[in-house]
Formats: C-alpha cells, sequence, structure tokens
C-alpha cells in the first residue's frame, strides 16, 4: 500500500468531483479504458470525489462529454506540482541547498574549545598547549589527529597524568587530570625528628628510633619536637637517626550545633502526577499529561527497565506536598543537637582517632532555638616526621669535630 | 455451457484454481472492513449504503455503511467501510 501511495506522489495526482447522473457508467468507461482511479467516494446523489493520477486525469475529457457529466479538479497533489511550484521560486530552492551546504561547510570545523578538568589547573595554558599542538578554534575537524595530539601533549605538560579530547560536533571537549604529586614523605635514609602537629597530652609513647624527648603526661603545643633524631651521647659523635615511632595523645575537640525546635516538614497532600520518561543516551522523552505545577513536592523513581538496556523508561511519580510545623520535644532536640554538634566536630581528628570520652552541655539560647556544645576526648597519634634543620645541628657537629 | 461442465470435471479431477479458467469472480471478505471483488465486470450502482457489482454469476449487492472504493481497475475492485451484507442476485 505503501509503495502504490508513493508512487501516486511522484507521479502526481489530483483529487477531483465529478459531477452528473450517470456517475457509475462514467466510472465503468474510466475503468475499461485502464485509467486507475482510487478513494472514491460519494458525497452526494449526483457527486462523486475521487483521486486519480495525472496521466489518466489528461485521458478523462472524452468520457465526460460522453457521459455528460462534468469533472472539476478539487486539489493537486505529488512531486510534479511541487516541481511546477519550486521553478516559479528559484531564489527559495537556492536559498535552501545553500542552507544545508553552508551548515555541512561549518560543521567539518571546530569552533569552540570546552576544558573539563580539576580546579587546579589553569585553562589558558592547556589551551595555549593544544594552539601549538594545532587543536583550536577554526581548524578542521579532518585534520586533526587526536591521538597524536594527546601523545604529544602529555609529553609537553609533565604534570598532566591522562588527557582526553572528545570532538562533539563543533565542539573539542578536553578532559584533563592533573598528576596528584604524592605526599612527601621522608626517605627512610633522611634524618628526621618527629613533632607535634596538634596539641595534647601524651597518652602513650612507642619510639622505635631516636631521642624521645617528651614523656607520658606531657602536655604539648603543635611544633614541639617530641623525637629527636640528633642523638647526642657523652664520648661519642652526634648521630643522625631517622626516628620512627608513634605518638598518642589526649586532644580535645570543641564543638556545638542549633537546633530549632520548631521544625518544618512536608506533608503529602495526596494529590500526584505520574508520568513516564524515556530516555536514550543524553536525550530524554517526556510522556506527561500534564506540567507539574506543585509549589512543594516529592519525587519518587521507578526504573522500568532494566540497567543494562540501551534505553531506559522510567516511571517518575511527583507527590504535591504542603509544609508544616511539627514541634519537637526537649528531648528528640537534645538527641538532634548532640549528634549534629559531633558531626561538625568529626572532620577535624583523623578516622583512626579514638573517642574517650565526650561532654555534652546543652542550653536554651531562646525560646525555641537548643544549643548543645560538646566536648570531645579522643586518643589519636599526633606525630608527623620533619626535617632536622641543620643550620643548627651542623655547626654543633663542627664544634665537635 | 456444455464445455464448462466438462472444465469444471477436468479442473475437479487435477485441483486447478477454478476462479482463473472458468472466468467466475473471486470475492474476498476480510473481517467486516473490507471487500475485494476480482474479475468483475462493472458498477452497476454505488452509495454509500449500497454497491452493486456486475459480474459473470449475476450481480453482487454489497450493503453496508460509509462503503468507499477504494481502488478500481479492469480486474479487481476494493471496497472499505462497514459491510453488514453480500448477496448474489442471479
Amino acid at each position: 500500500m505503501l509503495a502504490i501511495k508513493l508512487w501516486n506522489f511522484l507521479y502526481g495526482y489530483a483529487i477531483i468531483r465529478i459531477e452528473g447522473l450517470s456517475i457509475e457508467r462514467f466510472l465503468n468507461i474510466v475503468i475499461s479504458k485502464n485509467i486507475y482511479v482510487w478513494d472514491v467516494e460519494r458525497t452526494n446523489h449526483t457527486t462523486i470525489i475521487a483521486k486519480i493520477s495525472l496521466k489518466g486525469f489528461k485521458l478523462l475529457l472524452p468520457y465526460t462529454k460522453m457521459t455528460n457529466c462534468r469533472v472539476y479538479i478539487v486539489e493537486k497533489r505529488g512531486l510534479p506540482f511541487i516541481v511546477f511550484y519550486l521553478k516559479r521560486r528559484k531564489m527559495l530552492v537556492l536559498g535552501a541547498v545553500a542552507c544545508v551546504v553552508l551548515a555541512y561547510l561549518f560543521s567539518m570545523f571546530i569552533w569552540s574549545i570546552e576544558i573539563d578538568g580539576g580546579q587546579n589547573i589553569s585553562e589558558t595554558s592547556i589551551i595555549s598547549e593544544l594552539d601549538k599542538l594545532g587543536l583550536k578554534a577554526g581548524v578542521l575537524k579532518s585534520s586533526i589527529d587526536i591521538h597524536k595530539i594527546q601523545q604529544e601533549f602529555l609529553m609537553d605538560e609533565k604534570d598532566v597524568a591522562w588527557i582526553g579530547i572528545d570532538i562533539k560536533g563543533t565542539k573539542a571537549i578536553v578532559k584533563v587530570v592533573k598528576k596528584t604529586a604524592p605526599p612527601a614523605v621522608i626517605d627512610e635514609n633522611v634524618p628526621c625528628n618527629i613533632i607535634a602537629k596538634k596539641d595534647g597530652i601524651i597518652y602513650k609513647m612507642t619510639v622505635l628510633e631516636g631521642d624521645a624527648l617528651k614523656k607520658v603526661g606531657d602536655t604539648v603545643k603543635t611544633g614541639d619536637v617530641l623525637v629527636s633524631g640528633v642523638i647526642e651521647r657523652p664520648n661519642t659523635n652526634t648521630r643522625f637517626v631517622h626516628s620512627t615511632g608513634t605518638i598518642l595523645a589526649r586532644v580535645w575537640y570543641e564543638g556545638y550545633a542549633d537546633v530549632n525546635l520548631v521544625q518544618q516538614k512536608y506533608k503529602r497532600t495526596g494529590r500526584k502526577i505520574t508520568m513516564t520518561k524515556i530516555s536514550m543516551g543524553s536525550s530524554t522523552l517526556t510522556l506527561s499529561s500534564r506540567k507539574i505545577d506543585f509549589k512543594n513536592y516529592d519525587r519518587e523513581v521507578r526504573n522500568l527497565t532494566s540497567s543494562a538496556s540501551p534505553i531506559r523508561i522510567v516511571n517518575e511519580t511527583y507527590y504535591e506536598t504542603v509544609p508544616i510545623e511539627v514541634k519537637l520535644t526537649k528531648d528528640e532536640a537534645e538527641k538532634l543537637a548532640v549528634e549534629n554538634a559531633l558531626k561538625n566536630i568529626s572532620p577535624a581528628f583523623g578516622k583512626d582517632a579514638k573517642i574517650v570520652n565526650r561532654q555534652e552541655k546543652v542550653t536554651m539560647i531562646n525560646a525555641n532555638v537548643l544549643r548543645a556544645d560538646v566536648i570531645v576526648e579522643v586518643i589519636e597519634d599526633i606525630g608527623t616526621q620533619e626535617n632536622i634543620n641543620y643550620n643548627t645541628e651542623v655547626k654543633i657537629e663542627r664544634s665537635n669535630n | 455451457m456444455k464445455s464448462n461442465t466438462i472444465k469444471e470435471g477436468i479442473l475437479n479431477l487435477v485441483d486447478f484454481p477454478k476462479d482463473v479458467l472458468l472466468n467466475l469472480p473471486k470475492i474476498t471478505v476480510i473481517g467486516n472492513t473490507q471487500i475485494t471483488v476480482e474479475n468483475h465486470r462493472g458498477i452497476i450502482e454505488y452509495i454509500p449504503e449500497r454497491i452493486r457489482i456486475n459480474s459473470t454469476i449475476g450481480m453482487i449487492r454489497i450493503t453496508g455503511k460509509n462503503m468507499i472504493i477504494n481502488s478500481v481497475m479492469t480486474e479487481i475492485l476494493v471496497i472499505t467501510g462497514k459491510i453488514l451484507n453480500i448477496e448474489i442476485i442471479v
């Protein structure tokens, strides 16, 4: 059926209205002369609307006279008529062709470069480096060898670990990953001290090498030398060692959190809108009967397809919500405040720190706000290695010699 | 007519499609929505409620609603619409 329609479209056809009293006779004659007529529809007693091929229409005239019918053209359709129309509008065709050609031509170049990388990367230096390697705005896409540029870029920029160039349309997206410098670990052969990185009271010292300058129970300040790498003994030369050891100390952290007794929560009203989203790659098609006109809403997403399939069908339900005020009891608020306060402190101490003691103080700072002050005592390793300052030490050694 | 009966006998023997050699109309009905009449002899009457078609075995009368002649060619005639009744009037 489609093939016939296409054929008719290519060769052109006309919708005609036939008026007369002996239309059946007219049709029979037309059929017998091998003229193809289709979609014959009777509109009233004396008229018929039908479609006829362009070629057939030209042969129709003698038979209309024979049967006393009249034929009118209602509409002309098909490619020949479009061509005929466009012949009179040459500039329109020219413009359309020029549009396509220009769009194609301009899509052959790269017009913008987008740098996607870490925060501590200067985009201008990357752009100038890429410029040197031949990737810049206005360059033919086919002239770019991405693989080669990536390799040369990595050779030139030593502090870049990886570069990915992705050309999407006329835009080159450059992803840069900077090398993260390994932490400055002092080499095992280099002498060093252990110093305190936090204030605290020493709880336990395990010194594997070096001279302990502090003992358990001592209060230390940030920067104090705990274990010295300079070993001086009477009657022997001063030795320099690479101090190692763990120094556990009690450290105190302080923090607070405020909690409002009146909390705003959202309650569902019962009205909801369900919509289906079909997404493939980055493009999404949303099938929805109406727009979401809720002021506040909850969203529930249900995935209907397996995670492996390339097309994702997602069912989303939006529930309308209204804000309501919930008054917390004092106990609940206290618990919440302490929890939040602890949460505020915890980034300050390391993961391997052990909380040994906790003090909480809860006060009402006004009618509705409750504040929890928390002091936490933890035991953690406060030692960190540091190079020995030779300026002073070397002098000692020389004087000894 | 006698030759026709002889033909028919032979055709029954060899199981050959009758419509080809006996010059009979072949009427194909799809549900109640489409009728194809092959080997017809012209349209006698066409109004949306009734179509009468001439054929070698007599007149085929089709009644229905909103019927449209989908295509007419020398051999084949296709009618669509809601078909209620098919009669062969000799």
